[in-house]
């Protein structure tokens, strides 16, 4: 009895409790189905909100119900082929076949049509604070740019018509294209020109165009107020720029960062140049010159741009390109899927790319340059030329470009010829030396310059590095040591490796780049005496007095047989210090559907637009 | 109950109040400085040497340390969390238009994997050492040591381009309008890789805390009332075994605002976890403080609900 009743309580409370318990378990998986769905619904409101802030709203209202078709056309097309692809060949993809379906099923209505390009997050959408070439990339194509670059990297005209440059590099006038229309219907004249030179130049504004602009009259004392002597507007599609000292390679420097854009005088004149950075339209640009307008920027997802039909020349034969954030390995498998139709591929993913059939790969020369620095200047061991030849010579350089791009590189003997890309002036010096590999060689050098072959070196490389780079230097240091050279390697966080870098605290530090322009001028800034950290990036504080005097002389005159010769003997006497130890430069290579007509491959990444107007697709 | 929540509260403020301050300093031990993490100093070099000292001043970081926090935690006390150092848009900003992706994301995520874990984690228990248990474990095992990035690769290769049946990547199609189905559809695949890697640790832990429960002696007793044995599997230990996985589910809700970083980047779904990867990278001060803060709140809170639903759950634990 007794046992009876215990049971019986204690089945009563476990019943009791579980009443309890259940109420609550049951009420809380209804709160937690419920919470799904308003977070479900939510996320797709927020979408919904960001379908609206479209930066292209107040313009084109008729365009709008076009694009809209198009945009449908599209979806239905992606769908149709999914199907396709699940019911009959699961297992194999016959891309053709899918387009020759949706050919069938939707007609073409003579619309331009779409291209996706593999992109990565942009920090900000105004191109006097870009210093990634991610946004530089579409630049251009929104604003429009004075000058911009062509796939050889030279300068080309593009808001201005033409240039006129003074015998001593001292005067440059553009001329304007005189039908430009901004999207908002406003006309571009010289003012938005000299207004977007001044923005650049104040430094408030906090610009990366300031350090390259600075050789125009007036700039150092401008500081907001007034006019800058140097930048004259005759009239309303005239600009003369004068330079304090000569500079030949000018139109080239106003090509850098893809090319200098002018932004709206009457958009932005009212919003202070300290806060311009921070302002939204510095993320969110609402008007434009250029070939293309935004429609949309989804934060980390894409951007979407349409054809600018107001544009001042042909307008573009697209409808719109989007640029797609993703991962290499995911672009990929998207160009696989033909979501994607146009990214630069990494070398290891070659392989799988060529053997889609409907993707073509091509490989070409790049203006980037893999080079590390030797501390020339502030560390006595590398003072002596025949130690920095002993560095190359001991390096099996080809058989490093190899491990490092797959066969997809160039091999250089020098940054100001051997970058690939210049004008047909430039011509090509002699009596270079290839040092080619020759580890006694190095050896010789070495014990002629009395080399302390116990002390150790140090190279030092960064977390930042791409894998290539990283390949280059330890292979180098297994071969320096080879040669007698001992060599630590240490790697830094890419800020630590810059202040050692700038206070000279390394004996060999990797740095690689590209000297991009088709303009031999670019390389001064890591090579002549008044370019010491930190008022430049000679950061092995190389010094010879010719090679000053040469470069000065280069800027100092437009005549091209003299700057010929000027630009060859530096490049003699640079392959003959070598400063740098230059291994290769890498190919870029790009992985493009078929359905792409009109690509040129630029040789730089950061420029992969420059002729959209151009594109077509085929379906 | 409700002066121990209210004591709890209390103490977090001190808490959160250290946790900013220690943030702060160990970023500002980083090495180098945020300029130059911005920017290779090597190019800084060829903008002009005024640059980085204009950037430095807009930024503030001209002043001392203890300057900068002060100024720091006046205005987030008043609700300004800052401007970002890498783009100057508004902190809040940055983060609102990623809270929502990650909630729903890990959301989706943490419901798939409770729905596949709670049935293999029972069935597991309840056909112990049998060939299922077997499986359920292998399974569990290869789920937790196969890294996310490699299950979404190989989710995405198999599953989107081979079989096209699922998108490769994003929030939804690029050029159509926002639709309900479409999202769903771009988040099945994203969804199921976190839910799957997430639903391991639990089919064990449901697993275990499910046998130690069915060794009880109510379910003896239920068993002894001649209750079908399913009846005494769903309605006496299930619910009880599931009161310490509460607990851990509960643990896991900061995550709902943290992100997950791999994954995000894979899938291109612009969520918290590339945003606060980005601001340490960049040494985006304002950035770090936000999310770590937001993050900091969101533990505090889960612990505190962790705490509190244990005791309303388990009428055995009280708390005073």
């Amino acid at each position: 009895m007794e046992y009876r009743s215990n049971l019986h309580g204690v089945l009563q409370q476990l019943t009791d409790e579980q009443i309890s318990r259940r109420k609550l378990i049951q009420r809380a998986g209804l709160f937690a189905a419920s919470a799904t769905t308003i977070v479900t619904l939510l996320a797709a409101c927020a979408e919904d909100d960001d379908e609206v802030v479209d930066a292209t709203d107040d313009d084109d209202v008729a365009a709008e119900p076009e694009t809209d078709d198009t945009e449908d056309v599209e979806e239905d097309d992606e769908e149709e082929t999914d199907d396709d692809d699940v019911d009959e060949e699961p297992e194999e993809e016959d891309p053709e076949e899918e387009t020759d379906d949706a050919d069938v099923d939707e007609p073409d209505f003579g619309e331009g049509g779409s291209v996706t390009v593999l992109w990565r997050t942009p920090v900000t959408l105004n191109p006097l604070f870009s210093h990634t070439g991610i946004e530089q990339q579409v630049f251009r194509s929104l604003y429009g740019a004075i000058m911009k670059v062509n796939d050889q990297l030279e300068s080309e005209p593009d808001l201005a018509d033409s240039v006129d440059v003074n015998e001593d590099a001292t005067q440059y006038t553009f001329h304007l294209n005189e039908n430009i229309m901004f999207s908002d219907g406003e006309q571009m004249t010289s003012e938005d020109v000299r207004f977007t030179f001044e923005r650049a130049l104040i430094p408030e504004t906090g610009s990366i165009w300031r350090g390259r602009l600075s050789n125009i009259v007036g700039t150092e004392e401008y500081e907001g107020d007034g006019d800058i002597e140097g930048i004259v507007t005759p009239d309303d599609y005239t600009i003369e720029i004068h330079l304090e000292n000569p500079e030949a390679g000018f139109l080239n420097n106003l090509a850098a960062f893809a090319g200098f854009c002018i932004i709206p005088k009457h958009v932005w004149e009212d919003i202070s140049p300290e806060d311009m950075q921070e302002h939204s339209m510095s993320m969110e640009p609402t008007v434009f010159a250029g070939p293309f307008k935004l429609v949309q920027y989804q934060t980390d997802q894409f951007l979407e741009m349409e054809r600018n039909d107001d544009w001042f020349r042909d307008p573009p034969l697209l409808d719109r390109i989007y640029m797609r954030i993703l991962e290499p390995s995911v672009g990929v498998a998207q160009l696989e899927t033909g979501e994607l139709d146009i990214m630069q591929l990494p070398y290891t993913e070659i392989e799988r790319t060529e053997a889609m059939d409907h993707v073509s790969v091509t490989s070409i020369p790049s203006p980037a340059l893999n080079w590390m620095i030797i501390n020339v200047g502030r560390n006595e061991r590398f003072a002596d030329k025949r130690v920095r030849q002993a560095i190359w010579y001991a390096l099996d350089r080809e058989g490093i470009m190899n491990a490092a791009t797959l066969g997809n590189g160039t091999m250089v003997n020098n940054p100001i010829y051997g970058h690939g890309f210049g004008p047909e002036w430039m011509g090509d010096p002699e009596g270079l030396n290839d040092y080619d590999y020759d580890p006694d060689r190095a050896r010789e050098l070495l014990e002629e310059a009395g080399w302390d072959f116990d002390q150790p070196m140090e190279a030092i490389y960064r977390t930042s590095d791409t894998e290539d780079r990283v390949t280059i230097i330890t292979i180098s240091q297994q071969q320096w040591t080879e040669a007698g050279m001992q060599t630590e390697l240490t790697l830094l966080e890419r800020s630590e490796a810059g202040d050692r870098g700038s206070e000279g605290d390394f004996d060999i530090y990797q740095v690689g780049g590209g000297m991009n322009g088709a303009e031999p001028s670019i390389s001064a800034v890591y090579f002549t005496s008044w370019n010491f950290p930190p008022d430049g990036a000679n950061t092995g504080h190389y010094q010879n007095d010719r090679v000053d005097e040469l470069y000065m002389m280069g800027q100092a005159t437009s005549d091209l047989d003299e700057r010929r010769e000027i630009y060859q003997e530096i490049a003699q006497i640079w392959n003959d210090e070598v400063p740098w130890i230059i291994n290769h430069s890498p190919n870029t290579v790009y992985g493009i559907t078929n359905r792409v007509q009109g690509f040129i491959p630029s040789s730089y990444v950061d420029n992969i637009l420059w002729n959209a107007e151009e594109w077509t697709v085929d379906d | 109950m409700g002066r121990y929540i209210l004591r709890r509260l209390a103490i977090s403020v001190p808490v959160l109040f250290l946790i900013t301050v220690a943030l702060f300093l160990l970023i500002e031990l980083a090495p180098g400085d945020p300029i130059s993490a911005m920017i290779d100093p090597d190019q800084a070099a060829v903008m002009g040497p005024d640059w980085v000292e204009t950037q430095r001043r807009q930024l503030g970081l001209d002043q001392p340390l203890p300057v900068r926090y002060g100024i720091w935690l006046r205005e987030t006390v008043q609700g300004n969390l800052g401007y970002s150092f890498l783009d100057r848009q508004p902190v809040s900003k940055k983060m609102g238009e990623r809270l929502w992706p990650t909630i729903t994301l890990m959301t989706a995520a943490q419901i798939i994997a409770l729905v596949v874990a709670v049935p293999l984690g029972v069935l597991s228990a309840v056909r112990q050492y049998s060939k299922i248990d077997f499986s359920v474990t292998v399974l569990a095992f290869l789920a937790v040591s196969i890294p996310n990035f490699f299950l979404a690769l190989g989710g995405i290769y198999l599953l989107g381009v081979k079989l096209g049946v699922v998108p490769t990547a994003g929030m939804g199609t690029m050029g159509s309008p926002a639709a309900m189905l479409d999202a769903l559809h771009h988040l099945l695949l994203p969804a199921s890789v976190l839910g799957l890697s997430l639903a391991a640790p639990l089919i064990r832990f449901i697993r275990s805390s499910m046998l130690e429960v069915l060794h009880q002696d109510y379910v003896q007793v239920a068993r002894a009332k001649g209750l079908v044995e399913r009846a005494v599997i769903v309605r006496h230990a299930l619910r009880n075994s599931l009161i310490p996985v509460v607990t851990v589910v509960a643990l896991n809700l900061p995550n709902l605002v943290g992100g997950t970083v791999i994954v995000e980047v894979i899938f291109a779904w612009p969520g918290m976890g590339t945003l606060v990867l980005n601001a340490v990278r960049a040494l985006d001060f304002p950035v770090i403080m936000a999310t770590n803060l937001v993050i900091a709140v969101a533990i505090l809170l889960a612990n505190l609900l962790a705490d509190v639903l244990y005791a309303v759950l388990d009428p055995r634990i009280r708390y005073s």
